[in-house]
């Protein structure tokens, strides 16, 4: 079994350090999974942090729906979780856009989840650095290191994505990669150490 | 040398290949994978930049685990069997003896801390002490280069975590697969734990975790009790690491869970114990799936579901026995391990047991209890006899009791009309306020809900109602916002509050604007349509919430109260400038707990805590808002985890008393020590935090100052617990 399996077996068990353990894993690229993937609109409503606390705390809900099905398999069911509360999050936007009377209701709403202002732009911030440098990297490099690496598909399912070869996937995320490199992501990680 | 030999992987398969590593949740030897490929060095330190950036942990990253020991002592590691909030446990071999053992060792962040070793090795050695079939022994106990550990045998095969899980997933778990030979099995199973814990209890030592991972099930199929006596005292340690908090909270009996001033003892095994038997009856807790409000109940009131519910084959008998040892008060439960494993015997076996076998309708009693307290608190009334009362002028009926139990269970014939009865009152005219836009008014409706449909509450619906407004009896009006989106919002125990905001015509809202708002205004609010409108396909709730069209809800202004004042221009006039008003506030009743609630409305998702002040006025019109600032804080740490600032805003019951809803928003980029409270709420767990009120300055209230009537900051600790 491998360190994740072992994880996953003792998180069932009620284990919180496990359950810690995994996240600490995964969280970082899975953040960078939805701050790649949320756009500019979505983001001012919602911030990717609040989609990847929901994500973790309904996957620590059903771990013990998680059918293990390989290596990867923990993190490409993290990315179902996120992926299925990106959509709740676009849903939920458009419902509002919908909805009359919201604004002002809202802003004495004591269940005020909206992020306050300045955290937003402090995080739009982080998470556009990424959304526009993987755009920045042009073609196909920014979109392969998005669906190979942070999103955690196989080769070969990027490369259907793509419609190229496998190997041309591992060649667009080599140079994505050395693209981010230089210089075009400049942000800092959030703490470092 | 600047190109790699042809034969070794290319630099693109190496990186893909440590993406593969990364997907799978494997830690990353920057070093090993740099030494490995002289060649690719350079374009690998800079992928690895990348990688470490793009892997960031957003809140404090952990500290790295433990590499593992090669050596602890005498002993030789040769793995890691899993970690656990007590430590890393690994097999390893001690020469001496030619035998494999497994390791425990205390977690580092615990091996600094002086009082707690002496009470590990404490345990540790009573622990020692223990020798019993069903007891994984404890060889020694000692320590190497700071770490303390135990040898302990190693048993080789699953925990009844693992059966579980395994069972869970369909998979073979090595145990009978005819449900009648799985009972027994499982029963038998636990009987055999029990006769280990009544051992262990004769000798002094309490096990205070018994649950599913800590039953190892030997090659013979036998279980052995593991760690025994190593749960601490939970308070005594979850400091200590980093606010970590160990423990099964899911096992925990009740007084475990509420940190009650009641000793641990024999008891607290047999609870734990009988949840983890259900749990294996079931493959459920005794409480899952079972509603918010009757997850909160089960851990106060030891209710549950029957075993039967989940597990009709099973006998009658073994039902009553769980029920008894999962009973709240430990005096009810059985006196110890022993008459328990007894009774489960017998109760396969289909003999006589000792638990009352008398299906009481316990459930339903409580959840009457349950609603006629939120009724009490609601309408702030100590006395429950009475079947109607008045509050300013709007008789409010309350059900009799034996239709709140009916309803309660679903079986009252006109259950719907009847909850269409008791909502009404419930539209309550608690607060209509103006905001800083001259004229607008903001409604809040409440509604206290049946649990049930607490839990049909889609934070995708949300109520539409049209209202109509008469001020004096005039005409009706239609405000200018006709249609108002209704959202839910958790006002406090069971009490569901629909705001619409609307602005008045300009006749009151001018009159709001000047000031001559009078006492005894009355603004008559005809809810012309109220229904829950929905997103989501949810045909159960889409009646739940229709309040027939033409309803008259009545809104008084008896007092200043319905006005916040934060707002408010300077010259604004004071209406707490009339001298007959008594000054002297007496005293806040703060809550003993606060709902946590995650809530998704209007495109974002939050996780909000909610508690219901009450202030009691000397004098049924000294009204008052109170601006006061309230935080909720860490009691260790004394880190902030929330706060609010707030005007209360009440209405005043015969009795003087102000109730005043409360949500505090847990912001979305939590703090790892906030993190944590989140995980816990979220796994049902109860935290407690202190709750400080004091008065605030910010608001700025304009007169008088809130410390001529109340000058005290109120603090005391409050048990947050989660609703859903």
């Amino acid at each position: 079994m491998s360190d994740t399996q072992h994880l996953v077996e003792a998180a069932r068990g009620g284990d919180r350090e496990a359950l810690d353990e995994l996240y600490v894993r995964h969280q970082g690229r899975l953040l960078n999974y939805l701050r790649a993937s949320v756009e500019p609109g979505l983001a001012a409503r919602v911030a990717p942090e609040d989609i990847l606390q929901e994500t973790l705390l309904e996957s620590a809900r059903k771990l013990d729906a998680f059918e293990d099905r390989g290596p990867t398999s923990f993190y490409r069911w993290l990315v179902g979780i996120a992926r299925f509360k990106l959509s709740e999050a676009r849903r939920a936007q458009q419902a509002r856009k919908r909805s009359l009377a919201r604004e002002e209701a809202l802003d004495d709403s004591p269940a005020g989840v909206v992020t306050s202002p300045s955290g937003r732009a402090m995080r739009a911030e982080d998470g556009a650095a990424l959304h526009s440098a993987l755009e920045e990297l042009g073609g196909q490099q920014g979109e392969a290191v998005r669906l190979r690496y942070l999103e955690g598909l196989s080769l070969a399912e990027t490369a259907e994505r793509l419609e190229v070869s496998t190997s041309a996937v591992k060649a667009l995320v080599s140079r994505g990669m050395a693209g981010l490199a230089n210089g075009r992501l400049k942000t800092d990680p959030p703490h470092s150490g | 040398m600047n190109d790699a030999p042809s034969d070794s992987p290319s630099l693109e398969d190496i990186q893909d290949s440590i993406v593969e590593q990364l997907h799978a949740g494997d830690s990353l030897d920057h070093d090993a994978i740099l030494a490995a490929h002289p060649g690719h060095r350079s374009a690998l330190e800079q992928f690895l930049s990348v990688v470490d950036l793009l892997e960031a942990t957003p809140s404090a990253p952990n500290p790295k685990p433990n590499p593992t020991p090669t050596k602890l002592g005498e002993f030789k590691i040769i793995g890691e069997l899993g970690r656990g909030g007590m430590g890393v446990v690994y097999e390893a071999e001690q020469p001496s003896l030619r035998r494999r053992v497994a390791l425990k060792v205390l977690p580092p962040a615990l091996q600094n801390d002086r009082r707690l070793l002496v009470r590990f090795r404490r345990e540790a050695e009573a622990a020692a002490r223990l020798r019993h079939p069903g007891i994984v022994p404890v060889y020694s106990f000692g320590e190497a280069g700071g770490a303390p550990f135990f040898a302990m045998e190693l048993v080789d095969g699953l925990s009844l975590a693992g059966i579980l899980s395994r069972r869970r997933a369909g998979k073979d778990a090595g145990v009978p697969v005819d449900p009648d030979a799985y009972r027994a099995w499982a029963v038998e199973t636990a009987a055999r734990i029990a006769d280990a814990l009544a051992y262990a209890h004769a000798q002094g030592v309490v096990h205070r975790d018994v649950k599913p991972g800590n039953v190892l099930i030997d090659d013979a199929g036998l279980p052995k009790l593991t760690d025994f006596g190593l749960a601490l005292d939970l308070e005594a340690t979850s400091l200590t690491v980093s606010g970590e908090v160990f423990g099964s909270p899911r096992y925990m009996s009740p007084e475990q869970a509420f940190h009650r001033k009641h000793p641990l003892d024999a008891r607290t095994d047999v609870y734990s114990l009988a949840v983890t038997l259900y749990e294996l009856l079931t493959l459920r807790l005794p409480y899952e799936a079972a509603t918010s409000t009757e997850i909160l109940l089960a851990l106060e009131t030891g209710r549950h579901e029957p075993l039967r519910s989940h597990d009709p084959g099973a006998p009658e008998a073994l039902e009553a026995v769980l029920r008894q040892a999962l009973q709240i008060e430990p005096s009810k439960r059985y006196e110890n391990a022993a008459a328990f494993a007894t009774d489960l015997r017998a109760a396969v076996e289909g003999g006589l047991v000792a638990a009352p076998r008398t299906r009481r309708r316990r459930r339903l009693a409580i959840a009457a209890l349950l609603l006629v307290a939120i009724w009490a608190s609601m309408f702030l009334m100590v006395d429950r006899s009475p079947m109607a009362y008045e509050v300013d002028g709007v008789a409010l009926m309350m059900p009799a009791p034996d239709d709140l139990r009916a309803l309660a269970d679903g079986t009252h014939p006109d259950g719907g009309e009847l909850l269409q009865s008791w909502l009404k009152p419930m539209v309550e005219h608690r607060t209509v306020l103006a905001r800083d836009t001259p004229g607008r008014m903001q409604a809040v409706l409440n509604a206290v809900l049946d649990d049930r449909w607490m839990e049909q509450q889609d934070p995708d619906i949300y109520a539409v109602g049209t209202l109509e407004l008469s001020v004096d009896g005039g005409e009706w009006f239609v405000p200018e916002a006709t249609r108002s989106v209704l959202i839910p919002v958790l006002g406090g125990a069971g009490i569901m509050s629909y705001r619409s905001e609307f602005l008045l015509g300009p006749e009151l809202g001018e009159a709001m604007d000047r000031g001559t708002f009078r006492l005894g205004r009355r603004v008559t609010v005809r809810v012309l349509r109220l229904e829950q409108d929905r997103i989501r396909d949810n045909p159960a709730s889409l009646n739940a919430l229709t309040l027939e069209g033409g309803t008259t809800y009545t809104w008084r202004f008896p007092t200043q109260a319905m006005f916040v004042y934060d707002s408010y221009p300077d010259d604004y006039p004071s209406r707490l400038s009339d001298p007959e008003i008594d000054r002297s506030m007496t005293e806040a009743y703060t809550p003993d707990k606060v709902l946590y609630r995650r809530s998704s409305t209007q495109g974002t998702t939050g996780k909000s805590l909610a508690l219901t002040l009450e202030f009691v006025h000397k004098k049924e019109h000294t009204l008052a808002p109170l601006a006061v600032l309230m935080e909720l804080r860490d009691p260790e740490s004394d880190e902030l985890m929330a706060w609010e600032e707030y005007a209360t805003r009440g209405v005043a019951g015969a009795d003087g008393r102000t109730s005043s809803g409360l949500s505090f928003s847990l912001p979305g980029e939590a703090t790892p020590a906030q993190q944590r409270l989140l995980l816990d709420l979220e796994a049902g767990r109860p935290r407690e935090l202190i709750l400080s009120i004091k008065p605030s300055r910010e608001v700025a209230l304009r007169e008088p100052a809130l410390d001529d009537y109340w000058g005290g900051t109120i603090e005391t600790v409050v048990t947050i617990v989660a609703r859903n």
